[in-house]
């Protein structure tokens, strides 16, 4: 069974009270919590009988776990936007004229209520009178008679005009189908937003034709249909309403609808008889073009805002590094200095070089030139030592960076798999620099496939030909299209690198290899090396399924 | 045969008194250690070495101003430098065969047979 809707109504004052009573009747749907300041409101009178928990601040419910939507009765826009801003990711804030729009409903049905009841009277009356045998008494107005339901969807609508006026007046765009769907209404706002006249569409099945030059369903169809199958190929955005079962919520945006280009969002709820038969859908269309518009300069924004703060913080992060490198170099190999004279000391003092003392200054060694180790990666960002350019076979550097893993590949139980094409261009390159290069990515590889497996290297020439993946270096004016450069790929069977790590694998300081590993900085060496070649690295994988990293780099011309 | 006098300018006393150790076993050399620039300048003349192991970041006289004021005076002038840094890094000292900016380099920290051989290089 489906879960029922939660919803939290806010403002108990009159509209608020009339939202308490008509959604406690409701079966599908829980009310959570009543808020108002005012605990004498008298919503929250009546949530207070119905045992509805009540609250002077909304918030005590926003974290609720499945809250699906709030109601906003205020009428106070401001308290919209605090909602809009602070309500879980997923919840419905329904206000403004929304909530007045029920409200009227709820008005408009005590009315039919309290008319049917007066009907009632008078047709028992009528009766009585019948079988008194005096003329019956016609009332003016046939009674939606729910016990003797009217088998024509068109009657059981025609004949109510307080519906239809509610729905022409609605200041929210509506439109109703039938169950063949025929327009039964199209309100004057639907109108004015789509720019189509009721009479061209009344009675027909062409209110397609407002928003499409094809004819495709509309939510109000979908939901007739009730087949909610491959709406992705219908609308940019979609889910199931939370709070009518089966109904539908869609946006999308739509080139000259009513002469401009408008982002849309509809909702559309289906309409049953007593009987609980299908009879009709309603559809409202909202224009939320402005704030949309809003939302994505927003998200813009934000996202710019977002890469120059990465930015910063790199800089930042180098500078630190930088100044810190030359510092602790200093501080930590005068001691590690004195260390390793003092165990050059201490051998010379023991007779042979074997047995536990001179293991245990063979271990001291090793730890010295461990720490110097380190030093030395931190003191590669402290200086961009000039690079040595000359033009190098990159098949060359590839084989000499390769032999120094060699042997680990084989230990690792990885194959090499070489695809190098023979007349790559050479390239501007430090030789030196760029086998560390590939000696790093070959490390990473070999330490991504512990159970074993494949190395692809791949190197060709080719001419850019258009933005590629990673090379969000480009404005700053290292590659231009059409500019001929050497590429490098390595691609390993590995576990992969999970997505949100792909950025920040290049990073100072990113490691997955926990305490045992290493400090994360050599892909960040590398990344460095890379840019000072002006060229250009980046990586890509699916997370358990290997990752490859690309190298572009400039010809020597 | 005469021991070769290495004169050793750092300010860590305790790099410098095992060097002074390490060096003397070897029974090559004859080691005068002196822990600042200034007193480290004011030995050369008098101790007259066949080379100067100079320490570059001292807090009263720094390497580099020993190096200059030496290279200056006629008595001392040719008399070998061979710089200890631990701000180089030994992959770019050795890159650069062991020689900065026209002088000798070893990156800390050293092991005492690559000191040997570098002094054995360099003296005169």
């Amino acid at each position: 069974m489906a879960e029922k809707a939660k919803i939290l109504i806010i403002g108990a004052g009159k509209c608020g009270r009339a939202l308490v009573e008509l959604f406690s009747k409701i079966e599908k749907i829980t009310i959570i919590g009543v808020v108002d300041f005012n605990q004498d409101a008298p919503g929250i009178k009546l949530a207070k009988t119905l045992n509805i928990p009540t609250a002077v601040d909304y918030r005590e419910f926003m974290n609720k776990a499945g809250l699906n939507c709030i109601f906003n009765s205020t009428g106070k826009a401001q308290i919209e936007e605090e909602l809009m801003l602070s309500k879980p990711a997923g919840v419905e804030v329904i206000g403004g004229c929304s909530v007045n729009l029920i409200q009227e409903l709820i008005k408009e049905r005590e009315k039919v209520e309290q008319q049917l009841k007066g009907l009632a009277q008078r047709r028992n009356n009528v009766v009585g009178n019948i079988d008194a045998g005096s003329t019956p008494i016609i009332p003016k107005m046939e009674p939606p008679d729910f016990n003797k339901q009217v088998k024509k969807d068109e009657d059981f609508w025609g004949k109510d005009k307080l519906i239809e006026s509610i729905i022409q007046n609605s200041a929210v765009a509506t439109f109703v189908i039938n169950s063949q769907h025929k327009v039964l209404y199209w309100n004057v706002a639907c109108e004015e937003l789509t720019g189509t006249k009721a009479k061209d569409l009344l009675g027909t099945s062409g209110h397609w034709k407002a928003f499409y030059s094809h004819q495709r369903p509309c939510v109000a169809d979908i939901v007739i249909d009730n087949s909610f199958v491959d709406l992705d190929k219908f609308y940019k955005v979609y889910r199931g309403s939370t709070l009518i079962p089966n109904g539908l919520h869609a946006e999308d945006w739509y080139s000259k609808l009513g002469g401009k280009d408008r982002y849309i969002v509809f909702d559309a709820a289906p309409i049953y008889d007593t009987e609980g038969k299908l009879i009709a859908a309603i559809e409202t269309l909202q224009d939320i073009t402005e704030r949309k518009k809003a939302e994505d300069e927003l998200k813009k924004a934000y996202t710019r805002l977002k890469e120059m703060q990465n930015q910063v913080i790199q800089a930042e992060k180098l500078n630190t590094i930088g100044q810190l490198a030359s510092g602790v170099a200093h501080e930590v190999r005068n001691p590690l200095g004195i260390i390793l004279q003092g165990v050059n000391y201490l051998e010379n003092k023991i007779p042979a070089k074997e047995g536990d003392v001179f293991e245990t200054l063979t271990m001291l060694k090793d730890s010295v030139k461990r720490a110097d180790k380190i030093i030395n990666t931190l003191l590669d960002f402290s200086r961009f030592t000039n690079l040595d350019l000359r033009p190098e076979d990159i098949n060359s550097i590839l084989e000499s960076s390769l032999s120094l893993v060699r042997i680990k590949f084989e230990s690792s139980n990885i194959d090499i798999i070489p695809e190098i094409k023979k007349d790559v261009p050479k390239v501007l390159a430090d030789r030196n620099k760029l086998e560390q290069v590939f000696v790093n990515i070959f490390l990473n590889a070999i330490q991504a496939m512990p159970e074993g497996g494949n190395i692809t290297i791949r190197s060709y020439g080719k001419k850019l030909e258009g933005i590629e993946n990673g090379t969000s270096r480009r404005e700053e004016g290292y590659f231009m299209i059409g500019e001929k450069v050497v590429v490098v790929e390595i691609e390993d069977t590995g576990v992969g690198i999970p997505e949100e790590n792909l950025k920040k694998v290049f990073e100072p300081f990113f490691t997955t290899k926990g305490l045992t590993g290493g400090v994360g900085l050599g892909l960040s060496v590398t990344k460095n090396i890379i840019h000072m070649h002006r060229g250009i690295i980046y990586a890509e994988s699916r997370f358990g399924h290997g990752a490859k990293v690309t190298v572009i780099l400039k010809i020597a011309e | 045969m005469d021991r070769k006098r290495i004169l050793v300018i750092d300010d860590e006393e305790n790099f410098t008194k095992l060097i002074k150790w390490n060096l003397e076993k070897t029974g090559k050399y004859e080691i005068r250690v002196e822990n600042s620039g200034l007193l480290g300048f004011s030995a050369t003349k008098e101790f007259k070495p066949h080379l100067i192991l100079l320490d570059i970041l001292m807090p009263d006289m720094d390497g580099s101003e020993v190096a200059f004021q030496l290279k200056c005076d006629e008595d001392t002038k040719d008399i070998p430098i061979v710089f200890l840094t631990a701000v180089a890094k030994k992959e770019e000292v050795e890159a650069n065969s062991g020689v900065i900016g026209g002088h000798p380099f070893i990156a800390k920290p050293v092991e005492l047979e690559q000191l040997i051989d570098v002094i054995e290089r360099n003296a005169y």
